[in-house]
C-alpha cells in the first residue's frame, strides 16, 4: 500500500492500530498521521502565540515612534549584563533541546536516558534564566521602576519623559513577564518529559513519551527562545551609546 | 434507499440505534468527561442556548426602554450595562461559538469521513474554557455589570469606568482561548484526517467555511486576548498606553481591538454561509453553482477580512489617508460575498425547489445577508460614514448580518441536521411557522432601525426626541414577535426528542458523508472508514 | 552521530557570535543604524533557530506555511496601522497624573 495520511489523501489509510506498526490514538488512522497532525498542531499553536505577543510589539512600536528619548533613557536602566548573559543562556538551552531531540531519535534505553539528561539540562538553563530575571526584577523594583503609582526613576524631572519611561517599563515587565510565564511552562514540560523518558510506564500498551514528544517540546522551547531573541535588542540595547 | 447519488461506497450500513453515540453511557460523568466530538457539540449547544436566552433578556429590556422617548424604565447607567451585557454575551458567548462549536464540532469529522477531531481532549478543554469564561462574565454581570459597551473603548474602560471591567475582560479572555483551541483543532483535522479520496475540492462548503473561520480564530483571537490584558493592566496599575493624558493613544487600542473584531464578524458569518451552501443545493436538488468560486470566495473573505478593520475608526481621529485605504479595502471585501450570493441564487435556477423549515431559514439568510451586506457598503463610504457612524444605521446593519444572517443560518442548520444529531424528526408545520414568524419579527424589529439611524438616532442612547417614537415602537413590537419566534423551536424541538418520529439515515436525501451513516451516528461515526469517489453536491436532474 | 550534531553546534556558535556582535554594536553611537543592526541580527538569529533547531528547513511545506501565516498576519497589523500613524500629525496632550481613579498600588501622588 502506498503511504497513507495527509501527504496522499487519495490512498486509503491503514485500519486502526495495525499490530506492530506503532501505537497511536484511536482517532488517527496511522502513527504517521498522528505524528504529522501533532507537529502541525504545534506549529499552528506557535503561529497563534506569535499573534499573542504581537500587540505588545505593536505597542512598543508606537512607543518608540512617539517617545524615542524616553525609550532610550528607560532602556539604559535595564541590566545590560544580565540581559546579555540571559540571551546566551537561552540560546545554549536551545542547543541542548535540539540535541535532546536528536538523541531521542536513536533506539534503545540508552538513547532515552541521554535525551532525558539533555532535557533536564535544558530545563536547568531555563531555571538559570528565570533566576537571573528574578534578580533583575528585584533590582528594578528597588529602583522604583515598576509602573504604577510608585514609579520614580532617579533624576528624572520632566513629566513627559517619566511618563514615556513608565510606558516603556510597562511593556518591559509585560513582555518579559509573559515570556517568563511561557518559559516556566516549557521548563515544566521538559522535566515532565525527562521523567517519562527515564521511567517509562509499566505495561506495553502505552510506551510513554518518545521522540515525537521531545520534538514537540523542543519546538515550543525554541519558539520561546525566538521571542527572547527579539525582546533582547528592543528592551536592552536602545540608546546604550548614551543620551 | 437514497435517491441522490451517494458519494461513497459503503461496505455495510449500521443503522441500529443501540450503537448510537447517545447510548454510549447515560451518566453525567459520561457527558462531562467525554472525548466524543458529537457529545461535546451537544454540551456547547445547551450552554450557548442558555447564554442566548440571557442576551435576549438584555435585548428585551433594551427594546422595552426604547418604546418610550424618555429614559424612564432604567437609569442611563443601567442602560449602558444592558447593552454591554447584550453585546458581550451575544458576540462572545453565543455567536462566535454557535455554528463552529455546535454544528462544526458535530459535523466536521463526519463530513470528511474521520472518526473524531484530531485532538479530542483539547476539544473538551475548549468547552470547559468556554464555560469558565462564561461563568466569569456572568459573575461580572451579577456583581453589578459593565458599562463600557462590548467594545471596551479606552480611556473610559481603563481610567474612568467604575464597573466590573476587569472581571468581564478576564471572562472574554478565557472564552477567547476556547475558540483558539477549537480553530486549531479544525485546521489540523481538515488537513490531516480527510478520508481517502476526499481531496480539497470534494469537501462540502461547510467544511471550507469552518476551515477559513478556524484560520481567523487562530490568528485574530490572540490579538484580542493581549489587548484585553493591556486594558486590565492599565486599570490595575494606572498606566496609560491607551490614555492620551498619560502619553498613550486611544487609537492604539482601537487598532488592536478592531484588528480582531473585524475578522470576528467573519468568524460569525462564514460558518453561516457554509450552512446555507449545504441547505440550498439539497432543497433545490441541484449542485451548488460555481463550487470552486464559492471555495475561493470563502478564502478571500477570510483574507481580505483581515485588512479592513479601520472602517470602524473612520471618525475616531484616524488619519483620513488611512481611512481611504481602509475604505477601498472594505469595498473589496464585498466582492467575494456578492459572488456567493449570486451563486446561491444561481443554484436555485431550474431547481425543483421545496420549502421545508431549513430552506426557509437558508433563503431568509441569503436575502437578509444581502441587505445587511449592501448597507455595509454605505458604511464603507467615508463621507456617508461620517453621517451614519454611531447611529442606529450601524446597529441595523450588523443585526441584519448577525441575526438575519448568522442566527437564521444557525437555526436552519439546527433544523437540517436535527434528524442526524438526535435521530428524531421535528414537526415540519411548526418549523415552517416558526421560521416565518422569526423572519417577520426580525424585519419588523430591525428595518425601522435603518430609518432611525439615517434620520440621526444615535446608538447606545436610552432617550430620544419624540419624532423617533413611532419607528422605535415598531421595532419593539417586532422584538416581541421575534422573541415568540425564538421560543417556538424550543418547544417543538424538545417535544420531538421524546415524541418525534425516528429519523432514517438520510431523511432529506442529501449528499454528504454525514448522511451515509446512521441517525444518530455510532460513536466512531462510520462502521467502515469511507472512501470518497465523487465530488460534493451530486444532485442530478433525474433524482426526484 | 557526530555529523548530524555538527550543524547544531555550528548554529549555536553562530548565534553566540551574532549575540556578541549586536551587544557590542549597541555601545557605538550610530543613530538609527543601531536599531537596524539590532533588528537585523535578531532576524538572522530567529531564522537560524527556526530553520536549524526547529527543523523548518526540511519540514513539510504546510508547517512552513503555518509559520509564515503568523508572521504575515502580524506584518499586516503593523503595515496597515502604520499607514495611520505615518499620516497622522501627533498633537500630544498635556501630561496629567491619573487623578480620577484612586491609586491601588504603592504610594499615590494623586488626590
Amino acid at each position: 500500500m502506498s503511504p497513507s495520511g495527509p501527504l496522499h489523501p487519495d490512498t486509503p489509510t491503514s485500519p486502526i492500530g495495525t499490530p506492530g506498526k506503532g501505537h497511536h490514538a484511536e482517532q488517527f488512522g496511522s502513527r504517521e498521521q498522528q505524528v504529522f497532525a501533532r507537529s502541525f498542531g504545534m506549529w499552528v499553536f506557535i503561529a497563534s502565540e506569535f499573534l499573542f505577543f504581537g500587540p505588545l510589539l505593536f505597542a512598543y512600536f508606537y512607543l518608540r515612534l512617539h517617545f524615542p528619548e524616553a525609550c532610550a533613557a528607560a532602556s539604559r536602566h535595564t541590566d545590560f549584563l544580565a540581559g546579555t548573559v540571559n540571551t546566551a543562556v537561552l540560546l545554549t538551552s536551545s542547543l541542548l533541546a535540539a540535541l535532546a531531540g536528536h538523541a531521542a531519535e536513536a533506539e534503545g534505553a540508552g538513547a532515552r536516558r541521554r535525551a532525558a539528561r539533555l532535557l533536564v539540562a535544558t530545563a536547568a538553563l531555563g531555571l538559570v534564566f528565570l533566576a537571573l530575571k528574578g534578580y533583575e526584577y528585584h533590582g528594578e523594583f528597588a529602583e522604583h521602576l515598576f509602573p504604577g503609582a510608585g514609579f520614580r526613576p532617579e533624576g528624572v524631572l520632566d513629566d513627559r519623559l517619566r511618563g514615556g519611561m513608565e510606558l516603556f517599563f510597562l511593556l518591559y515587565f509585560l513582555m518579559t513577564g509573559l515570556h517568563a510565564l511561557h518559559l516556566s511552562v516549557g521548563i515544566g514540560a521538559c522535566l515532565w518529559l525527562a521523567a517519562g523518558l527515564r521511567h517509562p510506564p509499566e505495561g506495553g500498551a502505552d510506551p510513554g513519551p518518545d521522540k515525537e514528544a521531545v520534538e514537540l517540546a523542543g519546538l515550543y522551547w525554541h519558539f520561546v527562545d525566538v521571542v527572547w531573541v527579539f525582546l533582547y535588542p528592543l528592551l536592552y540595547l536602545v540608546g546604550r551609546a548614551g543620551a | 434507499m437514497t435517491s441522490a447519488q451517494s458519494d461513497l461506497e459503503l461496505l455495510e450500513e449500521d443503522t441500529s440505534a443501540a450503537s448510537s453515540y447517545l447510548a454510549e453511557g447515560y451518566s453525567l460523568r459520561s457527558w462531562l468527561f467525554t472525548r466524543d466530538h458529537k457529545r461535546i457539540a451537544l454540551l456547547y449547544a445547551v450552554s450557548i442556548t442558555l447564554f442566548f436566552a440571557l442576551g435576549g433578556v438584555a435585548a428585551a429590556l433594551i427594546r422595552l426602554e426604547l418604546a418610550t422617548p424618555q429614559g424612564d424604565l432604567v437609569t442611563a447607567d443601567t442602560y449602558n450595562k444592558l447593552f454591554t451585557a447584550h453585546g458581550v454575551i451575544m458576540v462572545w458567548l453565543f455567536l462566535i461559538p454557535s455554528i463552529p462549536s455546535v454544528l462544526g464540532n458535530f459535523l466536521m469529522p463526519l463530513m470528511i469521513g474521520a472518526r473524531d477531531l484530531a485532538f479530542p481532549r483539547l476539544n473538551l478543554a475548549s468547552w470547559y474554557l468556554y464555560m469558565a469564561g462564561g461563568a466569569l462574565v456572568l459573575w461580572a454581570l451579577l456583581a453589578g455589570g459593565v458599562d463600557t459597551g462590548w467594545t471596551f473603548y479606552t480611556p473610559f474602560s481603563t481610567m474612568f469606568s467604575n464597573s466590573h471591567v476587569t472581571l468581564a475582560l478576564l471572562g472574554v479572555l478565557v472564552t477567547g482561548f476556547s475558540s483558539i483551541l477549537t480553530g486549531l483543532n479544525f485546521i489540523v483535522t481538515v488537513h490531516t484526517m480527510r478520508a481517502p479520496g476526499m481531496g480539497w475540492f470534494r469537501l462540502p462548503l461547510f467544511v471550507w467555511a469552518n476551515y477559513a473561520t478556524s484560520i481567523i480564530l487562530v490568528l485574530a483571537t490572540p490579538v484580542l486576548a493581549m489587548t484585553l490584558v493591556l486594558v486590565a493592566v492599565e486599570r490595575l496599575f494606572q498606566v496609560g498606553i491607551f490614555d492620551p493624558a498619560l502619553g498613550g493613544d486611544p487609537l492604539l487600542f482601537q487598532h488592536l481591538f478592531w484588528f480582531y473584531s473585524h475578522p470576528a464578524v467573519y468568524i460569525m458569518v462564514l460558518p453561516a454561509m457554509g450552512v446555507a451552501s449545504e441547505i440550498i443545493p439539497c432543497f433545490a436538488r441541484r449542485p451548488v453553482f460555481g463550487y470552486r468560486f464559492m471555495a475561493y470566495a470563502i478564502l478571500a473573505i477570510a483574507v481580505i477580512g483581515f485588512l479592513v478593520w479601520g472602517h470602524h475608526m473612520f471618525v475616531s481621529g484616524q488619519s483620513v489617508y488611512a481611512g481611504m485605504v481602509f475604505s477601498l479595502l472594505s469595498f473589496m471585501v464585498a466582492v467575494p460575498s456578492a459572488i456567493k450570493v449570486f451563486n446561491w441564487t444561481a443554484t436555485l435556477y431550474k431547481g425543483r425547489i421545496t420549502f421545508p423549515a431549513p430552506m426557509l431559514y437558508a433563503l431568509g439568510f441569503v436575502g437578509l445577508f444581502t441587505i445587511g451586506g449592501l448597507t455595509g457598503l454605505f458604511l464603507a463610504a467615508l463621507a456617508l460614514d461620517v453621517h451614519l457612524s454611531d447611529t442606529y444605521f450601524v446597529v441595523a446593519h450588523f443585526h441584519y448580518i448577525m441575526v438575519g444572517g448568522s442566527v437564521m443560518a444557525y437555526l436552519g442548520g439546527i433544523h437540517f441536521w436535527w434528524p442526524k444529531v438526535t435521530g428524531r424528526l421535528y414537526s415540519e408545520a411548526w418549523g415552517r411557522v416558526a421560521a416565518l414568524v422569526i423572519f417577520a419579527g426580525f424585519n419588523l424589529t430591525f428595518f425601522p432601525q435603518y430609518l432611525l439611524g439615517y434620520a440621526g438616532m444615535p446608538r447606545r442612547y436610552h432617550s430620544y426626541p419624540e419624532e423617533f417614537q413611532l419607528l422605535h415602537v415598531l421595532s419593539s413590537a417586532g422584538a416581541v414577535l421575534l422573541a415568540v419566534g425564538y421560543l417556538m423551536p424550543l418547544g417543538y424541538l424538545a417535544w420531538s426528542l421524546r415524541y418525534g418520529r425516528r429519523a432514517p439515515p438520510n431523511p432529506w436525501q442529501a449528499t454528504g458523508l454525514e448522511w451515509q451513516t446512521a441517525s444518530p451516528p455510532p460513536v466512531h461515526n462510520f462502521a467502515q472508514p469511507p472512501v470518497v469517489v465523487r465530488g460534493p453536491y451530486a444532485y442530478t436532474a433525474d433524482t426526484p | 552521530m557526530e555529523r548530524a550534531i555538527r550543524p547544531l553546534i555550528l548554529t549555536w556558535l553562530a548565534l553566540l557570535v551574532l549575540l556578541a556582535l549586536t551587544a557590542g554594536a549597541a555601545w557605538l553611537r550610530l543613530g538609527w543604524i543601531n536599531t537596524a543592526i539590532g533588528l537585523a541580527v535578531a532576524l538572522v538569529k530567529a531564522l537560524l533557530v527556526a530553520l536549524v533547531f526547529m527543523r523548518l528547513r526540511r519540514a513539510h511545506g504546510l508547517l512552513r506555511l503555518a509559520a509564515l501565516a503568523g508572521v504575515v498576519t502580524l506584518a499586516l497589523l503593523f503595515i496597515l496601522s502604520g499607514t495611520d500613524y505615518a499620516t497622522r500629525t501627533d498633537v500630544p496632550a498635556p501630561f496629567q497624573q491619573p487623578s480620577t481613579v484612586m491609586p491601588r498600588l504603592g504610594e499615590g501622588h494623586g488626590p
